[in-house]
């Protein structure tokens, strides 16, 4: 980029079971822990088309893997967010659940949920400006020893 | 802006860093939400510290990304112990 930037609003793509085999290799460093773990390649081969990308000039730079329940048909979820470290603090998280909100809201649901650990502070935070409700930590939320917090808002 | 928060985080140049105008303001606000310094206008909360945003400088000095972030990491720990989630 020739100039300081200016917050500029980013194109949002759906995914494609492609875009697997390129973000895999990120979301570690995107997070600053290991996370792949929690993506395994079925997210995106099964639930692309209600994932979000938003690419940079060199490849993704955030992303948003979401679910629509096939159970419950008033639900919605999202499982995992990424953004890139030098992409941080340009909104682009907010922009992702809000297009996710808006995709979610057109096929009916009418709640959006998700979950983080409770060590995940900045998660949380980031949640409730969203407008999420945060319950828990719930013990054993995922198994033994694995609390949870549980976040939902109404779409 | 007094010379403790422009000592605060180590300057980019020519690589991308946050506005330093932008950080210094957000954080002034937060340390007049916790008490530490004047507080003029209204108090942040930890979840509007969570999606704060900033501009990207890349020819103008800026603050480290990662050291902002990690700063305002345990702001947001404060805030909360505060009473201002």
């Amino acid at each position: 980029m020739g100039q300081d930037s200016v917050l500029v609003r980013p194109t949002i793509r759906t995914a494609a079971p492609a875009d697997y085999d390129v973000v895999a290799p990120l979301v570690d460093a995107w997070w600053g822990r290991p996370i792949l773990g929690s993506l395994p390649r079925l997210f995106l081969d099964l639930f692309y088309r209600t994932s979000l990308v938003i690419d940079g000039s060199s490849g993704p730079t955030a992303v948003l893997v979401g679910i629509l329940s096939p159970s419950d048909p008033e639900t919605a979820y999202i499982h995992f967010v990424g953004v890139a470290p030098s992409h941080r603090r340009q909104g682009y998280a907010r922009l992702l659940y809000e297009e996710f909100f808006g995709l979610a809201r057109t096929a009916g649901r009418t709640c959006v949920r998700a979950i983080t650990a409770p060590v995940n502070v900045t998660s949380a935070n980031f949640h409730r400006a969203m407008g999420f409700a945060v319950t828990g930590p719930l013990p054993g939320y995922n198994g033994p020893g694995h609390d949870m917090l549980v976040f939902e808002r109404s779409l | 802006m007094d010379a403790g928060l422009t000592r605060r985080f180590t300057r980019t140049k020519y690589r991308p860093g946050y506005s330093i105008a932008e950080v210094d303001a957000l954080i002034e606000q937060i340390e007049a939400t916790l008490g530490l310094r004047p507080r003029y206008g209204p108090p942040v909360t930890a979840a509007e510290v969570a999606a704060a945003k900033f501009r990207l400088v890349r020819l103008k000095p800026g603050y480290e990304m990662r050291e902002v972030d990690e700063a305002l990491d345990r702001y947001q720990e404060q805030l909360q112990d505060q009473g201002w989630g």
